[in-house]
């Protein structure tokens, strides 16, 4: 046995019993609710599907509660395909109009209320619609997935259509936010500015709360640094091997010698980063976001083959597996007007979206606008750790980080002063402290344009 | 900030002089506001030191606590200030309109600050007020605790957007003037007003000049120049705490009078200017849609108004869970409705959400004006497709409902599709309201070609959240009997509650 195999086993086994833990507590009618953390790519939807599966099993009729649309169809596609005997519903408002891969299951009913669902063993919605149900049907369990990006007033709206909960989501994402400035209730247990999970723990003492332990999603090369910048107190390790993962270039490399260095260094180390002149820019700042542009459609004609534990012969990239992170959405407009005008038709296809909007997806390749580069000031908001998280964990084999010099000084001369406040727990990660350490991983694998 | 307000401030910056960013007033001003200028005592939080308050700009008067760590004067203050506010507040609820229930005041007060510090300088009033009891030991004159309630109501509805029942008169200034300084320096009264009317014979850079300096104008509160604490304030006090020990009647008086002048002297300049400031304020034009908003300020006016005739409990210290979540839903709704209406009424406020992609405007170029669509309750329905080419950076995706200013008021459409064109965009939209009932639309309620028009999201009706009943929270969102007691997990904020020593 190589040692690849006995590592692969651990994963396995520590995940394996993992769930098994999870399953195990929710079976136990003691616990009024059951909290999964899950870092990123750590198979959250996996043990959504499972859970639910186990809950139907054991003679319950558990509703699921989504945070948007397109969560709520690949939950539904997903448990279909893995329990193809199981009568699903999914509550949707009156304007919504299922993609076509939906509509074709046959054990799937769209309903606008629960009386049409009446025969359906699982329920799957999006939280908004399960605020809107008048319905006063109780279920005796509902799973929450995303919980994390849920706030809690939300959850007080929806919280009466169960007994018990099971809290499923990624405390290390992007926090809920309101647009509504007042520090009205800073420090109360009950912030409604909050997200739901840490509002119905600080009610609810005792209540588990599991840890998956293997991110199946991050390379070998990301995931000890993601733990490490994002996750410092819930440790987890990468599913794969070092080996079992690689990028390759299908063409040899021909003029732009600047942009075929960075994507070397993303090949071979699994990270990079495109450090332009140092200078200060506003947020379009053409150069900085045609880059970003410029290094997704290269690699697109360079054409590169990924080798994974899916695919270990090989398989050519397409645009869909690269994604382009930004923090703004003007920032998004000008990266896919870039993105048209590098004329490779093909370069269309790369998703280019804000981290907000790139919550839970996946890609193989990601090039990362860093939220710091070219600023002046350090803000809440671009300093936030989960924005970075979001950014730098979406990738399965290479994340590419274009940024500005400078952002180690800009750091430096902004150091997270937030003002302390009675009764409200220090946040960790801290977003100042995640960035150095996201930073000084970086400069390991710097490539000067 | 949007390109347009930032390119707004520069241009000040560069001519030294305010430039205006709105093209109206979108905050209602009251044809008699009532002016509070409030002091508060340096490190005694909540401790106030004296006010100045009236309806007109001639008769202001001046209350001050000659030992602000004394409890009785403190809460003679209270009396004296409360007096005046209750019945400012009195002389409104007179006049009612509508049937019995459903009746509304027809006016509302409104109560003006310098600055946010004021609104936060009557909130610890507020809070200190309205939970003292008016019997027993310890007991306050009558209209304190109901001063401290109407203040809590004045400071709660001033946390919602487009309300104007309390309102700072720096945030009114710097809504619709753009200045060469910072959101923090726009905060200064004095400086604010040396941008938008600097004093006759003074330059911009001349009056800013003085407005820093605390010996010219004094800081418009709530906390005082240091220097004049330290210089006239503190000895003042102590000379008055001197004679009251010794029992000098004489000395008493003089040692109160030297402090109160002392004291006006910090406070009138101020005054002048908050007045100087609301007739500034008055010559600016008032946005249509404020009279609507101010209906819902008598609305709000008139329930509260009522629940203090019923005898209704004081406001609590903290909201409850469910208390809080509806107030979030509430303030978030009213910031939407208020962005949305200020875009809408105001050519200068659409045009910033114009540059941000969130609005556009351009010319119809093309049309399908008899277009009709066949409802699932089968009948048949005008739904003209109009295609508008703007040269604005549109952000809106498909489905949004836009609403549009320069169509008439019950027009809504709904975006089909946005295609690039050159450097300019092709937005097709579907009419789908304010066309009449009939399958032929109205005249003149469907754009036609040529036609310059402006398009801006609708923020629209949205279902009220519902939450559980008021007395039943949920598992999440309390502790069971064995859990940890919240009281305890929460200092109580003792500091606007302490009352110092009592001599």
């Amino acid at each position: 046995m190589t040692t690849d195999d006995t590592t692969a086993f651990d994963a396995s086994a520590a995940a394996g019993a993992a769930t098994a833990a999870i399953l195990a507590d929710l079976a136990d009618s003691r616990h009024r609710a059951v909290v999964v953390d899950s870092p990123p790519g750590a198979g959250k939807s996996t043990l959504v599907i499972d859970a639910a599966q186990e809950l139907t099993a054991g003679g319950e009729r558990p509703i699921i509660v989504a945070q948007t649309n397109n969560q709520v169809d690949d939950l539904i596609e997903r448990l279909a395909e893995k329990h193809p005997d199981l009568p699903l519903g999914r509550l949707s408002a009156s304007t919504y109009s299922p993609p076509q891969s939906l509509s074709e299951l046959t054990n799937t009913t769209i309903g606008h209320t629960l009386a049409d669902l009446a025969g359906c063993r699982i329920v799957v919605g999006t939280a908004a619609k399960w605020a809107t149900v008048r319905d006063a049907t109780t279920f005796g369990w509902a799973i929450l997935d995303e919980a994390y990006q849920m706030r809690s007033d939300m959850l007080l709206q929806i919280v009466e259509h169960f007994d018990r909960g099971l809290f499923v989501g990624d405390p290390g994402q992007l926090d809920p936010f309101t647009i509504v400035g007042t520090e009205r209730w800073i420090g109360l247990p009950h912030d409604p500015t909050q997200n739901g999970v840490s509002v119905m723990l600080e009610h609810n003492p005792g209540i588990p709360v599991h840890r998956l332990p293997v991110s199946w999603r991050l390379p070998a090369s990301a995931a000890p640094t993601i733990a490490q910048a994002f996750y410092p107190f819930n440790h987890f390790t990468a599913g794969t091997e070092e080996a079992t993962r690689a990028l390759e270039f299908s063409t040899t490399g021909f003029a732009r010698t600047d942009l075929d260095e960075t994507l070397t260094k993303a090949f071979t180390t699994g990270w990079a980063l495109h450090e332009l002149p140092r200078r200060h820019v506003p947020r379009t700042d053409t150069e900085t976001l045609r880059t970003a542009a410029d290094l997704a459609a290269r690699l697109l004609i360079r054409g590169a083959v990924a080798t994974c534990e899916r695919h270990p012969d090989g398989r050519p990239l397409n645009a869909g597996d690269i994604a382009i992170g930004v923090a703004h959405r003007d920032q998004a407009d000008l990266v896919r007007a870039a993105l048209a005008r590098t004329g490779n038709p093909r370069a269309r296809g790369v998703a280019v979206d804000t981290a907000n909007r790139l919550q839970g997806r996946e890609f193989e390749v990601v090039v990362v606008v860093h939220p710091l580069s070219g600023r002046r000031d350090a803000t809440a908001f671009h300093l936030e750790a989960g924005r970075l998280c979001v950014l730098t964990s979406r990738h399965r084999q290479a994340c590419i980080v274009v940024a500005r010099e400078g952002i180690t000084d800009l750091l430096d001369s902004h150091p997270s002063m937030d003002p302390v406040h009675l009764s409200v727990r220090a946040k960790f990660p801290d977003g100042w402290e995640a960035n150095q350490v996201m930073l000084a991983k970086l400069a390991q694998h710097r490539v000067a344009a | 900030m949007s390109i347009l307000s930032a390119l707004a401030h520069v241009q000040a910056m560069e001519s030294m002089r305010a430039v205006p960013l709105t093209e109206f007033r979108h905050r209602r001003l009251s044809g008699r506001p009532l002016v509070i200028v409030p002091l508060a005592m340096a490190g005694e939080a909540g401790a106030p030191l004296a006010a100045m308050v009236g309806s007109a700009r001639r008769n202001g008067t001046l209350l001050v606590v000659p030992q602000p760590r004394n409890r009785d004067q403190r809460f003679a203050f209270a009396a004296g200030l409360g007096r005046i506010v209750v019945d400012y507040i009195d002389s409104f609820r007179h006049n009612r309109r509508g049937e019995d229930e459903r009746s509304l005041y027809t006016d509302a007060p409104q109560v003006l600050v310098p600055n946010p510090g004021g609104v936060k300088a009557l909130a610890d009033l507020g809070r200190m007020c309205r939970f003292r009891s008016t019997s027993g030991p310890h007991a306050v004159p009558d209209v304190v605790p109901e001063f401290g309630m109407w203040l809590t109501f004045l400071v709660d509805r001033a946390e919602q957007a487009g309300t104007s029942l309390l309102l700072p008169v720096t945030g009114m200034l710097a809504e619709h003037w753009a200045t060469g300084q910072s959101t923090l320096e726009d905060q200064n009264l004095a400086s604010l007003m040396a941008w938008i009317a600097p004093p006759a014979g003074l330059s911009v850079e001349q009056a800013m000049a003085e407005a820093e300096n605390p010996d010219v104008c004094p800081p418009a509160g709530p906390t005082t120049s240091p220097e004049f604490d330290n210089r006239d304030l503190a000895p003042a006090i102590r000379r008055f705490d001197t004679a009251r020990a010794l029992g000098d009647p004489r000395a008493l008086a003089t040692a109160e009078s030297d402090l109160r002048e002392l004291i006006a002297g910090q406070i009138q300049p101020t005054w002048r200017m908050v007045w100087e400031a609301i007739s500034l304020l008055r010559s600016v034009p008032e946005a249509p849609q404020t009279a609507r908003r101010f209906e819902r300020d008598c609305a709000a006016f008139t329930r509260y108004s009522d629940d203090r005739d019923a005898g209704g409990l004081p406001q609590r210290k903290r909201d409850t869970a469910i208390g809080a979540a509806r107030r979030l839903n509430r303030l978030e709704r009213a910031l939407a409705d208020f962005e949305s209406e200020t875009a809408f009424d105001d050519r200068f406020v659409r045009a910033d959400r114009r540059s941000a992609g969130e609005a556009f405007a351009g010319t119809v170029v093309e049309t399908e004006s008899g277009r009709t669509v066949t409802t699932v309750k089968n009948r048949r329905v005008p739904r003209p497709r109009v295609t508008v080419r703007t040269e604005d950076p549109v952000r809106l995706a498909a489905d949004t409902t836009l609403i549009s200013p320069t169509m008439p008021t019950s027009h809504k459409a709904v975006i089909v599709s946005v295609l690039p064109d050159g450097d300019a965009t092709l937005v097709m939209v579907e009419v789908t309201g304010g066309m009449g009932r009939s399958v032929v639309p109205k005249p003149g309620t469907v754009p036609e070609l040529g036609q310059s028009i402006d398009y801006l999201p609708d923020p629209g009706w949205r279902p009220e959240p519902r939450f559980p009943v008021s007395d039943h929270t949920p598992w999440t969102h309390s502790a069971g009997p064995d859990g940890p007691g919240i009281e305890s997990a929460v200092p109580e904020d003792a500091a606007a509650e302490e009352w110092g020593n009592d001599d």
